[in-house]
């Protein structure tokens, strides 16, 4: 056990990391201005389509240098406050660091006629399954677009800036999609590694909600980061959009990073007013609710994971392959942690 | 999703292994989606209504030849939503948006299914030893689905089904008079319509009787006066009030006045010989042990003229007994010689067996006695009848006979056993055809053994949990899981367990006043179409 006096340390460390002390020395060191913050006039009107794209990801079978990933990619669209439908994409993934390459090449050869090698660093082959389930969302966004038209608003759960590699191009299709057909295109992140601070890294977007509130107190707003003090700076190679930092509700407690490509980062005051103006719900007060439900539309619940990993186990019971052999081929810590009857995930 | 994984294989990644849609059009509403053989589940849309008691359908027709039709009553409605933790107790906007995730769970109990027998080319009704297909749809149920209750019933009609507080006038609920010596209960709190019933069903015993069909002698105690003539304060009819079917009915009454004013009524007369020293033990307070001995000694020496001899020379003479003990109960002989039913030359009672095994509805009028009086008369008639039945026992065409005790908890009590006549007959009567209608609003207070002996509980509103609790452990049928339903039945509702009837049914009970006008108009009817041929009925 941890003394007491090492976790008085460590709550200090805490305290330090979630509290602001002192606003001068945000401003100081952030090079945010008050004048940064700028009000989001709520678009009540808005009557366009509004589609919120998110994706899934969870392994069903896992063995030491294979496993098996369901990706479940979609998107739900709304009318106002109505929603209308949601679509959903399952795919079984095989997450194999020597055998990826053509599992992401026929996606995107068949979703964007792109016909190039897909090559990921050394570093990044631990994150495989990450990285398709992204193509997913890309091809679920994709989609929503093209169902979309003038006007209406397409959300996507994460954000632009960061992932331009290794599906810049993607994106960039994504982009052009979605400027031709003059929608809305924004990236809403649920959470952000934005830091300040010279001598301890401080979270940037929940003290600049702090900040913002004070100055902001009845109404949406928003503040660009162009130009910032924050690490880590967007290193996207063809990105032209802007970040943000967005409130969407007044009396919600939380902000948000918002990512909008550069041709939405023009009228960006308008792509604001209509988002907050679909944030209001009770269901998730402050976060655009077509998020929301597309959130607990896609996500891929341990129940339904477990189930499939069940039919697995029968299938391979079918071809003569039981319990005993799967338990050998199987990673030790997965024994360890193997609770009951035949559930090895 | 099985056939989805087997194509995992050669082409895995480039293959789209589903694309759903789901949208308005696709929901799990009015489907079963849970639970087990002893429970069902389904949700509806968050502002529709279904009510506790509702019978639903469910249809599954998934294995060929196998088709079934579930049907299950509604236990419990729950609110419910996809959302998990308290997010309904911390709304913040201004607006909820996906109506479509809440909603309310509604908790069925499976009453049997209805299967399709080939051979005897009908559909039957079983109890159920399966689930419904998950996603099975659910209806409510329909007439016809219910028409199979029709063939359950018996001939004594009291209501209609009801489907939630919906009246199936279609379905008319009747009572069997050739169970009625498996005993009757009928439970209600005050003003949740006891007496009503027992007008209803009097009034099907007196039709019945009227129309020389009678299966069932009904001896109807009336303390209150209101089963007679009704009550002209609250607007209610009484038995009299039927005079279709007064043929049907015959009346007594321990009030003079009663009995001058009505020419159908009679005045009740107990024979002094008619009482056996016991039969007085109900008429006083409490007994010592000795004075309980002498009584008993007394009866045990079998004297048919021992009231007639102490009321002539007003001396006992029992063995072995202080005189103090004697004396006693000699000022208590004393005073029963005093009531003015006791007669030294006439008794109504065996007039009134004999009614009983014709099938009539006797009515004792007992308007102005006292409690102890109107046990004492009850008891005795009761013993007399027991006796006279038990004479009888080898005749197996014999009608059946119903004694209804009014506040039967207290001769039903158990405890001292001072009171036993009617505790024999709920134990023995059966054998013999008798059976007792225990009326109370306290069934707690009724001794757990012999509540279990009524085989055909009538249930209306009761809201002591310890009453209905009481009625669950000792009834034939499971009421457990309705105990909300009996706690929140209104006034003419009822829940009726019985025999031959596979599930404990809901309800209405009819209004007296509007069935006896019900009954006049079939009456009318009966005659005119039997007009210029030979009356059914035999005349008054």
């Amino acid at each position: 056990m941890i003394d007491k006096t090492s976790l008085g340390a460590i709550a200090e460390q805490v305290k330090n990391y979630v509290l602001m002390d002192s606003i001068s020395q945000y401003f100081e060191e952030t090079g945010v201005r008050d004048n940064d913050f700028k009000e989001i006039i709520s678009e009540d009107k808005f009557e366009g389509n509004i589609y919120a794209v998110d994706g899934s990801n969870g392994i069903i079978f896992d063995l030491p240098s294979v496993s098996f990933n369901l990706i479940r990619a979609g998107y739900v669209s709304y009318i106002a406050k109505n929603w209308q439908k949601t679509i959903l994409f399952d795919k079984v993934f095989k997450a194999d660091p020597d055998n990826y390459r053509y599992q992401f090449e026929a996606d995107l050869s068949k979703s964007f006629n792109i016909n190039s090698n897909f090559v990921l660093a050394k570093t990044e082959l631990d994150r495989l399954s990450t990285y398709y389930r992204e193509l997913q969302e890309y091809i679920a966004l994709y989609e929503a677009i093209s169902d979309a038209k003038k006007g209406d608003l397409v959300l996507y759960d994460g954000d632009f800036a960061y992932w331009m590699d290794p599906f810049g191009e993607v994106l960039k299709m994504i982009f052009d999609e979605a400027e031709d057909k003059d929608l809305d295109l924004l990236a809403i992140s649920k959470s952000s590694t934005f830091s300040w601070g010279k001598s301890f890294s401080k979270p940037f977007i929940l003290h600049t909600g702090y900040v913002g509130s004070q100055l902001i107190s009845n109404n949406p707003w928003h503040i660009e980061l162009s130009e910032k003090n924050i690490k880590p700076q967007p290193r996207g190679k063809n990105w032209n959009g802007k970040i943000y930092v967005v409130k969407l509700h007044p009396n919600s407690e939380f902000v948000f990073r918002l990512d909008a490509p550069q041709y939405v980062s023009v009228r960006i005051d308008n792509a604001l007013g209509h988002l907050s103006a679909y944030s209001k719900s009770s269901e998730c007060l402050g976060y655009p609710h077509a998020l929301f439900r597309a959130h607990r539309d896609i996500a891929i619940k341990d129940l339904e994971r477990v189930h499939l990993n069940n039919l697995l186990l029968d299938e391979l019971s079918d071809r003569g392959v039981n319990d005993k052999y799967i338990r050998n081929s199987l990673n030790y810590h997965m024994i360890l942690e193997m609770k009951h009857g035949r559930r090895i995930i | 999703m099985k056939n989805q994984l087997s194509i995992i294989g050669d082409d895995i990644g480039s293959n789209l292994l589903e694309r759903k849609i789901v949208d308005k059009t696709k929901t799990t509403t009015y489907k079963i989606i849970s639970k087990d053989v002893r429970e069902f589940h389904f949700i509806i849309p968050y502002d529709e209504r279904v009510e506790l008691g509702q019978i639903f359908s469910i249809k599954d027709y998934s294995v060929k030849d196998d088709e079934i039709t579930f049907l299950a009553r509604v236990t419990d409605i729950q609110h419910d939503s996809n959302y998990d933790g308290k997010w309904d107790t911390t709304l913040k906007g201004t607006a909820f948006y996906d109506e479509d995730q809440i909603f309310n769970r509604v908790v069925a109990e499976p009453l049997g299914c209805i299967t399709f027998n080939k051979k005897m080319g009908k559909k039957e009704f079983k109890k159920s030893k399966t689930i419904p297909l998950k996603f099975s749809e659910v209806e409510k149920a329909s007439l016809d689905e219910f028409r199979f209750l029709t063939e359950k019933m018996g001939d004594l009609e009291v209501g209609y089904l009801r489907n939630g507080s919906q009246v199936v006038e279609e379905i008319g609920v009747k009572l069997n008079s050739e169970i009625m010596d498996h005993h009757m209960g009928v439970f209600a709190t005050t003003g949740m319509g006891k007496s009503n019933f027992m007008k209803v069903f009097a009034a099907s015993c007196m039709k019945k009787a009227s129309m020389g069909e009678s299966k069932l002698g009904l001896l109807l105690a009336d303390p209150h006066g209101e089963y007679l003539m009704g009550s002209a304060k609250n607007n209610t009819k009484g038995l009299l009030h039927l005079s279709e079917y007064k043929n049907g009915l015959r009346c007594y009454s321990t009030n003079n006045k009663n009995a001058k004013e009505n020419a159908e009524v009679e005045t009740l007369k107990i024979g002094i010989r008619d009482i056996n020293p016991t039969d007085i033990l109900p008429l006083f307070g409490e007994w010592r042990p000795a004075q309980k001995e002498a009584i008993e000694i007394m009866d045990s020496e079998n004297a048919a003229d021992w009231l007639e001899s102490f009321k002539e020379n007003r001396e006992l003479v029992i063995k072995d007994i202080h005189e103090k003990t004697i004396e006693v109960i000699k000022r208590r002989l004393n005073l029963l010689l005093r009531y003015s039913y006791i007669d030294e030359k006439n008794s109504s009672i065996d007039k009134i067996i004999k009614q009983l095994k014709e099938g009539k509805v006797i009515l004792i009028d007992m308007e102005g006695i006292k409690e102890r009086s109107e046990l004492f008369l009850l008891s005795l008639l009761s013993r007399r009848i027991l006796d006279e039945y038990q004479k009888d026992s080898l005749d197996n065409d014999k009608n059946t006979c119903l004694i209804a005790i009014e506040e039967a908890q207290r001769v039903l009590g158990g405890g001292d056993g001072s009171i036993s006549g009617f505790e024999i007959i709920a134990r023995e009567g059966r054998k013999f055809g008798v059976g007792l209608c225990a009326i109370t609003q306290q069934p707690k207070l009724v001794d757990k053994l012999l509540l279990s002996q009524f085989n055909t509980l009538v249930i209306m509103g009761l809201g002591d949990r310890n009453d209905r609790k009481c009625l669950e452990e000792s009834a034939k049928q499971d009421l457990t899981t309705l105990d909300v339903e009996i706690q929140t039945l209104e006034k003419g509702e009822a829940i009726i367990s019985t025999l031959k009837v596979p599930f404990p049914i809901p309800v209405t009970i009819h209004l007296y006043e509007d069935y006896i006008k019900q009954l006049k108009e079939q009456d009318k009817d009966l005659n005119r179409s039997s007009r210029g041929k030979k009356l059914v009925r035999p005349p008054n």
